[in-house]
């Protein structure tokens, strides 16, 4: 069996606001696994990949690559790639090139090696060319890659997408999903779309009002009085 | 107003842009070290601004009316960011759309930015209410236009007899309505956001 | 929805664009204090006016677009001219007043019109243009269009429940929402900024 890349234990969050989104979350994620997150809408899953990259002062304990997230959240960050679902939130730069660069100039690689690791990603999506272009006006297809390159530039060792799909038409999905299948890291998927999750995922964690209701192998998706039951369907 | 370039005379410019660029500078330095969470904010708040400046108030018969929106950013986020969301917003309004000069950006800045950021700040600060607030949304407004009028008639572009009324007048209503779109305004995030005022004012 | 009219020739490739920004930076800045700063003979002012013109022609911006920039200040013009009728100052004084402004507007012009933003920031940035300044100038300029796009979308579904024109008061809650998405937004970029490593450093 593979190596425990993501551990947690006794995680919840409430909101600010008095709100308990995550209650009792543990789980155990391996090297190499491609996990799907599903839920209905307010179920937590994002609250969840949030509380995973630190963004949230969750309660618990969350340890990737051995490591307290709460303590290491710089080096754990570098090594994570952050597909958020709306690309207007992600692509902050006036450039195409800008926005891939971007967490290269934090992590201070010099021009040239920027520009290597630049070409590379945008040639493996499909991007070249696209560098001078301005992010608003590129498609929503075209956003979305820009944003996987923007999170694939790190050869992160984690890759986690919030909602993939939302808004893609039948195409642009399909081309998607064609190169998550093709990236090898460890991956976390949060999506509605179970068909997706079907194709690309190999095991699903289901969220329901903030508490783990499934946890298992993509096969649970088959039962469809579990997806009844999650409001999955 | 935004005054044009080429619509002040030297000593004007001088004077008006050494005090603009000593606030820019001064609220550079006091926003060395802030908050990291506070620098998108201040980034899509200043678009913000640039939006609302263009969309056009109507008033009453087809004539409309365009709000700066100063007074909000400066009780939200504090006079020197206020400030600095401003200056950006002018200079981008001068480069986009010529509106403004560039040379004429301090006083335009100063008549505009310092004015309602600083006034709209301390009055906030006095009575943190919307009735207050609107008071000095509308306070600032005359006084932008007073200055805006010294400054031209320094530069011998305006006879005050003429230009000091006139100026006024045509802002009374522009100021009016932006206090009362600053009371809306008010109400409306309180109820709806009221996590937007525990930003530190600087 | 694609909105490129805040600068939509500098897309465009021809003589003027490939122009180096900085040179054309210079020039601009140039012009700019010499007309603000000096005095300058009508005549000659009238040779530069033409000259800026025929860049114009140049760089493929439409006599139209140029012109309607141009005539954006006339109220200005028309409230200088009252007072300059008033103390008995000559045509020829109106008119030397406003080809300066006419002058500025058009270089201007030609700078923002035949340079990317994206390339004029990068010129101000070698200029030595303070930092966070250039960064609120970026997002002033990226969210500009998701922005009215909200603006639209709102305003869009205000008139499907409502009639054509929008009152004052629902312009002030579409401003408002406005406002709070504009928030809501920041938070969201923020978390973006985070997750690539970034710590507030420009």
């Amino acid at each position: 069996m593979n190596e425990i890349i993501i551990e947690v234990k006794n995680l919840s969050y409430k909101y600010p606001y008095g709100k308990q989104a995550l209650k009792n979350i543990n789980f155990v994620i391996r090297e190499g696994q491609k996990i799907a997150f599903l839920g209905a809408n307010g179920s937590g899953k994002t609250t969840l990949l949030f509380c995973l990259v630190g963004l949230l002062n969750y309660e618990g304990e969350i340890k990737i690559f051995g490591k307290d997230v709460k303590q290491s959240l710089k080096e754990i960050r570098k090594n994570i790639g952050f597909v958020f679902e709306n690309p207007d939130d992600q692509l902050f730069n006036l450039t195409v090139y800008e926005d891939v660069a971007f967490s290269l100039k934090q992590q201070g690689y010099n021009e040239d090696e920027i520009r290597i690791k630049i070409k590379e990603v945008l040639e493996k999506l499909k991007l070249l060319g696209y560098e001078e272009r301005q992010p608003y006006h590129l498609s929503y297809g075209e956003k979305k890659k820009v944003c996987l390159a923007t999170a694939l530039v790190n050869s992160p060792k984690i890759l986690i997408l919030d909602e993939p799909t939302s808004n893609l038409d039948p195409a642009s999905t399909r081309e998607f999903k064609e190169m998550i299948k093709n990236i090898n890291t460890t991956q976390i998927i949060a999506t509605h779309d179970i068909r997706f999750a079907k194709e690309v995922c190999d095991s699903v964690l289901i969220l329901r009002n903030g508490e783990i209701f499934s946890f298992g192998d993509i096969s649970l998706l088959e039962n469809s009085e579990v997806l009844l039951s999650a409001r999955l369907m | 107003m935004h005054i044009p370039d080429g619509f002040l005379e030297p000593k004007i410019l001088i004077s008006t842009n050494i005090i603009s660029l000593a606030v820019v500078f001064l609220g550079l330095k006091k926003l060395k070290n802030i908050d990291v969470n506070r620098i998108p904010l201040m980034g899509v708040l200043a678009s913000f601004v640039f939006v609302l400046q263009i969309l056009a108030f109507p008033v009453i018969g087809g004539t409309s009316v365009h709000l700066e929106g100063v007074v909000l950013t400066a009780i939200l986020l504090g006079p020197f960011s206020s400030s600095l969301i401003v200056f950006c917003v002018l200079l981008m309004q001068a480069l986009l759309f010529q509106h403004g000069g560039i040379l004429s950006l301090g006083a335009n800045f100063l008549n505009i930015g310092i004015v309602g950021s600083f006034l709209g700040y301390y009055f906030w600060k006095i009575k943190p209410t919307k009735i207050f607030a609107s008071f000095a949304t509308f306070i600032t407004i005359l006084i932008s236009a007073t200055l805006c009028s010294f400054e031209l008639y320094l530069s011998n572009r305006l006879v005050l007899s003429v230009g000091l009324p006139t100026m006024l007048f045509s802002h009374l209503v522009a100021g009016i309505i932006e206090a009362v779109f600053v009371y809306g305004v008010l109400s409306f995030i309180e109820k709806l956001e009221p996590q937007i005022f525990k930003f530190e004012k600087i | 929805m694609k909105h490129n009219f805040i600068d939509k020739y500098s897309n465009l490739s021809c003589t003027i664009h490939k122009i180096s920004p900085k040179l054309k930076f210079v020039l601009f800045l140039t012009i700019t204090a010499f007309i603000s700063l000096f005095r300058v003979d009508t005549k000659i002012l009238v040779f530069i006016f033409l000259f800026l013109i025929f860049v114009c022609k140049l760089s493929k911006i439409p006599t139209k677009f140029f012109l309607t920039r141009i005539l954006v200040i006339s109220p200005f013009i028309f409230l200088i001219a009252i007072s300059y009728l008033v103390s008995k100052q000559s045509f020829l004084a109106i008119l030397n007043v406003s080809l300066k402004s006419f002058i500025v507007i058009l270089s201007i012009l030609i700078l923002v019109q035949t340079t990317r933003f994206d390339v004029l920031i990068e010129t101000l940035k070698k200029f030595k243009f303070p930092k966070f300044l250039l960064l609120l100038l970026s997002f002033i300029y990226r969210y500009f269009f998701v922005l009215t796009d909200e603006v639209e979308k709102m305003t869009f579904a205000i008139k499907l429940r409502q009639q054509e024109k929008l009152s004052a008061k629902t312009l002030t809650k579409l401003i408002g929402m406005l406002l709070i998405r504009s928030y809501n937004r920041a938070e969201r970029i923020n978390k973006a900024m985070l997750l690539r490593g970034w710590d507030g450093n420009l």
